[in-house]
């Protein structure tokens, strides 16, 4: 796959209470409390390769994965335009259970 | 700042390593293009400059009576219709076109093209490539065989002086650092002076037995790295490529400053590609002591002209939230820059320890970093930015510690590109030194620290050391940090905690006393 081409995303599983779009903030105390197990992990990294990704790395708290544009677009329903990147991206019907959303990955800032 | 890299998933030790003491021989190449005998294998193509025919009554570059400069240029560039010419023809006879200026044509062709196109023969050279503390690494390429003839074809005539073959560029990294003549820091010395890491150092503890990981652009093996005994494994995170490379500079250069405070440390460069979050994750299936980071991302309204705080940690980075909260609570002590004038991202987090800036001048005078970021953080209420402080230098581009990194690299050819200093480091773009720093510096030079404690007693919490060296650190009452940082007012530093520093620069020797 060309490397203008690979977008690279966070598969967030579900957790005790919501993440994503609230204010919640998770701390060392509680990290890891009733996180999805790894049978469930797994269920969610294998469907996922199912569906066409590759896994890069896989945790209680996410899977990482990498496909092309045309794959997100078609599978995640990310925009097709070359140059946009949607951040918020469609969590297939069966997964939603295990899966909170999927979030496309970005370059951190070098301080 | 420079771009991070496209991916394609590659294992790591995947490159041939070199063998000592081999050297190429030369070969004719025939009209074919294949070598007559075993030899170090040369890329299959050539690269050369194509010099046009001069304009009438001109010189070419080759014929210059006089030294050629900025004020004589003009004399020598070709008219610009026979450059175009001679483009088109050079493609229609099969060379590759990759670069034009208007004083030369960059091209690409195989050595039997070449040879046939231009009447000429090669021969294999080598040249020894990277002086360095290994044993010599060689690089074998195509040049003209001695005494061999060249002329130009028919449609290339009129239009083109001369090609010349590029030979490889030879890197010249010492593992001295070059001389500059403006005040700063040498590693290891002057970065262990100023974070008392030298007291530490003389009673016996260096950071030996004790595991640190480090997430940033790649570890390139300098000179400096061998020639003082530091000892660095690099792999590759998912994504990233090029395990011996580090073209961006960064993480060869900051890797120094955990070496500057911990000698001893075992240390592992994680390199990341386009994802962080998975770079992180890599980082903590390493099961290290500690993990440290020079990186985030700035959490502000992109619209805002006062640069707006957002309140929330967005989606995006919802995951790399969680991943930092399990290493914490794992054990593993994470150590995260507090940015450059950024609302650094998880140097907000409140289980890291948060790297920001303070400046030590030459009397050994402490001034709050104007270039590291100091802020309270909205999607973590109650937290306050930085904790304490590293060494940082000074607005506007933190010229400050001299740097290993990758010969040619990124950040070398930025930072000589400056000009004089403060604005440039005075230091060639290509001989592999920059003098950086920014909090990028603070956080691997805090981490080593944060590995002299473990070493002492190995059963220190993230927290207990956190509070050791809140508890420890010098205090700095002069100047101000950021104020990009804090949507345009700079918080100051004062006597005791403050907005800009924090505790106070980080003191190693102090903080061991404390455990």
């Amino acid at each position: 796959m060309k490397a203008d081409d690979r977008i690279e995303a966070e598969v967030l599983l579900r957790q005790p209470k919501p993440v994503a779009g609230t204010k919640t903030t998770t701390r060392a105390q509680s990290a890891g409390q009733r996180a999805p197990d790894s049978e469930t992990v797994e269920k969610v990294a294998n469907r996922l390769r199912a569906l066409g990704f590759e896994v890069l790395a896989q945790s209680p708290v996410s899977v990482s994965i990498a496909g092309t544009r045309a794959l997100f677009t078609r599978v995640l329903k990310m925009s097709d335009a070359p140059d946009e990147i949607s951040h918020d991206l469609i969590v297939p019907g069966d997964l939603e259970d295990y899966v909170e959303g999927v979030y496309v990955q970005v370059p951190p800032t070098y301080f | 700042m420079p771009k991070k890299k496209g991916s394609n998933s590659k294992k790591a030790g995947s490159k041939p390593r070199s063998r000592p003491g081999l050297r190429a021989r030369s070969l004719t190449v025939t009209m074919a293009g294949k070598p007559t005998s075993k030899a170090i294998a040369p890329p299959d193509r050539v690269s050369f400059e194509v010099l046009i025919s001069p304009p009438e009554a001109g010189l070419s570059p080759t014929e210059a009576t006089e030294r050629i400069s900025f004020s004589n240029i003009e004399n020598f560039r070709p008219a610009k219709s026979k450059q175009d010419q001679a483009i088109t023809r050079m493609a229609e006879l099969g060379f590759k076109i990759v670069a034009i200026s208007p004083y030369s044509i960059s091209a690409e062709a195989s050595p039997s093209l070449f040879s046939k196109v231009f009447g000429t023969q090669l021969e294999v050279r080598s040249i020894d490539r990277v002086q360095s503390a290994r044993p010599m690494r060689e690089k074998a390429y195509y040049a003209p065989a001695a005494g061999a003839g060249w002329e130009a074809p028919t449609e290339l005539k009129d239009l083109v002086h001369r090609a010349y073959i590029q030979p490889p560029a030879i890197y010249f990294e010492s593992a001295l650092p070059p001389n500059v003549n403006y005040f700063h820091l040498n590693v290891p010395s002057g970065v262990a002076v100023g974070t008392r890491a030298v007291d530490a150092h003389h009673q016996g503890f260096t950071g030996k037995g004790v595991k640190v990981v480090m997430v940033d652009s790649g570890f390139f093996r300098h000179k400096f790295y061998a020639s003082h005994g530091f000892k660095a494994t690099v792999m590759l995170a998912p994504g990233a490529t090029n395990v011996t490379k580090d073209d961006n500079g960064h993480g060869t250069a900051e890797a120094a400053n955990v070496f500057a405070t911990a000698p001893d440390v075992t240390f592992t460069m994680v390199k990341q590609g386009m994802n962080s979050t998975a770079a992180f994750k890599a980082a903590v299936a390493l099961r290290p002591d500690i993990i440290t980071c020079s990186w985030g991302f700035d959490l502000v309204d992109p619209q805002s002209p006062i640069r707006k705080h957002l309140t929330q940690v967005p989606n995006t980075l919802k995951a790399l939230e969680l991943e930092v909260a399990r290493a914490v609570a794992s054990g593993i002590c994470v150590v995260f820059s507090a940015g450059n004038g950024h609302v650094s991202f998880p140097g907000m987090h409140p289980d890291v320890i948060s790297a920001g800036g303070v400046f030590v001048d030459q009397n050994l005078q402490l001034t709050a970093s104007d270039y590291a970021s100091a802020f309270d953080s909205k999607p973590f209420p109650g937290r306050h930015v930085p904790d304490f402080c590293g060494l940082v230098g000074m607005q506007p581009h933190a010229i400050y510690i001299m740097l290993p990194l990758q010969p040619n690299c990124e950040i070398d050819r930025e930072l000589a590109s400056g000009g004089a200093f403060p604005n440039g480091d005075q230091t060639a773009g290509n001989d592999g030194w920059s003098a950086i720093s920014g909090t990028s510096a603070a956080a691997p030079q805090i981490a080593g620290v944060c590995a002299l404690l473990k070493q002492k007693k190995p059963g220190l919490t993230p927290h207990q050391i956190k509070q050791a060296l809140m508890a420890s650190a010098v205090d700095c009452s002069k100047g101000a940090a950021n104020s990009a940082s804090n949507e345009g007012v700079a918080l100051k530093a004062t006597s005791g905690n403050d907005g800009a520093t924090g505790s106070g620069l980080v003191n190693a020797g102090a903080a061991l006393s404390l455990v």
